[in-house]
């Protein structure tokens, strides 16, 4: 069963066969502190990249800035050929509040903190969501709601309250209500990092469904068991740079640099 | 204006006398109340009989939950009845000592609570005593948790002296109203005189919020 | 004393908590928009406003707007004035209520393209109106002895009441230990109706 909206999305047009999401040169600093410098990646359609590495080396910044949760100190995000970060002579400015709802709703975000609104049930968030993001009409978004819910397993829970849920659970939750806005993407951010040991299966095994259906995906991630199985290419991104990146498999067996071993020894340690 | 700023300024000397009264009763109240509320909210935090506890709460909640003028009134006028006759200044002080020591043991229970249980286990675990817990641990860390609020209490102490008014004392919304009613010029009087409880009271305000970010570890 | 007289008295210290309250809580609001709004000057009318209002005792600005302006009754000056200083403390609740709201909250709503009045209406203030309820509520409840100062100004209140009874018949114990034990019911009264309220509020999801 496909977790994803079989109906063709409008940007079916646009070239086939590039890569759907291009980060080019991109750099951030706070203040003199520079957290990316120079990140070039590209993901296909369909493309499932795991984004490893030691913690503070800009993984969470990469995605943040790649939907526009933090404003890139230079270069470019181009979601199907169309640029994201807006410029004025050269310079990145912010751009309206229009065009970041839009780059928004493309693109789907899951937090390390599921980050599910406190104040409503599950199904809530999912239908305000597509409400509030999309104008959906209350009928249509219950009933995808339910569908998708249903699809995380966790149609026996619609009427919890984020409180009432596991970490697991909240977050199988916030991977429908970022599934409900029909993104071109989804950046997941160390999805499984605050969930107990014994409950992140369950999200991984959602995640992996996913990635089989055909969902772009972009998975910052410790889970090296995910990485190898899961995704096509992995990104090893240190000391805000990428060091190296390559087919899962052979990355995480056969890494090429000392840094990169290194990480993988001390994670497999862990 | 010029009226204004003329009669203010010959108005300052007495105001600025009933201000140094306020300060004065601000300052013995609070010499008086302090400790007491250290020690009942030391007492009733740590104490393990259950009874003496309940008192103690019971008295908390009343000093916090009558109103300081029924209080003060209870005391003026009430006591001399039972043949114990206070004069106005110490009736003020008996409540807001009451007054402020309820307050005072909440903010310090709080602080006492606000002590990770770590810290107390350490100390056991180490076999250090209890009265050595208290001063050496105990005591340091809730007074540096809870100066901020003290101070911010002060202010608060210092705003409810102008309930002395009720009882004649010569404090500074006394002598404004003094002023008044002879100039009949009520609004100006008391526009100087609130003005004055102000620059007080958010000076102290700002400097408890400055020692707020300054005392966290 | 004349106890046919503390209905009346009772029932007025009520009105005037009651009315004043709602002034400052609806009134807490606007201040709280002012306060976080992107306009500078507003931003600092909202600061002067909480700051010379809880900075000036109670007690004088009964005094002056009662015997200064000068043209309210003793009950309208008080509620006026009470209802003025509860929104200078409510626009703090209400404030760090705000500021309790969890990042995340925020950042979800901007990563799924929400857009921000919806967000702030429908995530940010229903959060942030559970986490003030609480404090509210005890601040209501202080606001109940509060109102003995309108006594000062002649509301026939429950002090000003007891006050005139110690005065007439020379016992100074009788009235004021019965004002003081209707003002802990009310207070508990409200008590126990804000718990009632809060725990309705959030039924459900408060962590």
């Amino acid at each position: 069963m496909s977790l994803l909206n079989t109906t063709p999305s409008p940007d079916a047009t646009a070239a086939p066969g590039g890569p759907l999401l291009v980060v080019d040169s991109l750099t951030k600093s706070f203040g003199d502190h520079t957290v990316l410098r120079g990140v070039d990646l590209h993901l296909d359609k369909g493309e499932v990249v795991a984004l490893i590495g030691p913690s503070g080396g800009g993984k969470s910044t990469l995605l943040r800035c790649i939907n526009q949760l933090e404003l890139p100190t230079s270069g470019q995000v181009t979601l199907d050929g169309t640029p994201l970060v807006s410029t004025r002579g050269g310079a990145v400015v912010a751009p309206s509040a229009k065009a970041l709802l839009r780059v928004r709703r493309q693109i789907g975000m899951v937090f390390q903190s599921f980050n599910l609104f406190a104040n409503m049930t599950a199904e809530q968030n999912i239908v305000f969501a597509q409400r509030a993001a999309l104008g959906t009409g209350k009928d249509e978004a219950r009933e995808r709601a339910r569908t998708l819910l249903e699809r995380v397993g966790m149609g026996h829970k619609a009427g919890s309250h984020p409180s009432q849920l596991s970490g697991g659970q909240q977050q199988r939750v916030a991977i429908a209500r970022s599934l409900a806005l029909d993104p071109r993407v989804i950046l997941f951010d160390e999805p499984t990092s605050a969930i107990d040991p014994e409950m992140r299966s369950e999200v991984l095994s959602v995640m992996r469904e996913l990635a089989e259906a055909g969902m772009t995906m972009l998975v910052s991630t410790h889970e090296m068991g995910f990485a190898k199985q899961v995704s096509d290419r992995t990104v090893f991104l240190c000391d805000g740079g990428i060091l190296e990146e390559g087919p899962s498999r052979s990355l995480l067996e056969q890494p090429t640099h000392d840094r990169t071993r290194q990480f993988l020894r001390a994670i497999a340690e862990g | 204006m010029s009226d204004f700023l003329a009669d203010s300024v010959s108005w300052l000397p007495d105001l600025l006398r009933g201000l140094g009264h306020s300060l004065w009763l601000t300052f013995v109240s609070l010499l008086l109340g302090l400790p007491l509320g250290l020690v009942l909210g030391y007492v009733t935090e740590r104490t393990t009989s259950r009874p003496l506890r309940w008192l103690l709460v019971a008295v908390i909640e009343l000093a916090r939950g009558l109103p300081a003028l029924v209080v003060l009134y209870l005391i003026y006028y009430g006591l001399p009845s039972v043949e114990v006759v206070l004069s106005a200044f110490w009736s003020i002080i008996a409540a807001f000592t009451f007054s402020n020591a309820g307050y005072v043991s909440e903010i310090v229970r709080g602080a006492i609570r606000g002590i990770p249980a770590g810290q107390l286990e350490a100390c056991q675990a180490l076999g250090i005593g209890r009265a050595r817990t208290f001063a050496s641990v105990i005591a340091p860390q809730a007074l540096r948790i809870s100066t901020p609020s003290l101070v911010g209490y002060a202010a608060i102490v210092f705003q409810s002296t102008s309930l002395a008014v009720a009882v004649a004392e010569p404090e500074l919304l006394n002598a404004a109203y003094n002023i008044g009613s002879i100039t009949f010029q009520y609004l100006q009087v008391f526009i100087v005189a609130g003005a004055l409880y102000a620059v007080v009271v958010i000076a102290a305000s700002r400097f408890a919020g400055w020692l707020a970010t300054r005392t966290q570890y | 004393m004349d106890f046919s007289l503390l209905p009346a008295a009772l029932w007025l210290t009520a009105q005037i908590t009651i009315l004043s309250a709602l002034i400052g809580m609806a009134a807490g609001v606007l201040v709280v928009l002012a306060r976080r709004s992107r306009v500078a000057p507003l931003r600092w009318l909202a600061i002067a406003w909480t700051d010379v209002v809880r900075g000036v005792p109670p007690l004088v600005w009964l005094m002056l707007v009662f015997l200064g302006v000068g043209v309210f009754t003793p009950l309208g000056a008080a509620v006026i004035v009470f209802g003025l200083v509860a929104s200078a403390y409510c626009a703090e609740i209400y404030r760090s209520g705000l500021e309790g709201v969890a990042k995340g909250q925020y950042e979800a709503l901007d990563a799924l393209g929400i857009p921000t009045r919806t967000g702030r209406l429908r995530v940010v203030v229903p959060q942030a109106a559970v986490i003030s309820a609480p404090a509210v509520v005890s601040y209501v409840i202080g606001m109940v002895k509060d109102t003995s100062l309108a006594s000062v100004i002649g509301v026939a209140e429950l002090t000003f009441v007891a006050n005139r009874a110690a005065n007439r018949t020379g016992d100074g114990i009788t009235p004021f230990v019965t004002v003081g034990v209707l003002y802990l019911l009310l207070s508990l009264v409200l008590a126990l109706v804000g718990r009632a309220a809060a725990a309705r509020a959030e039924s459900g999801w408060a962590a």
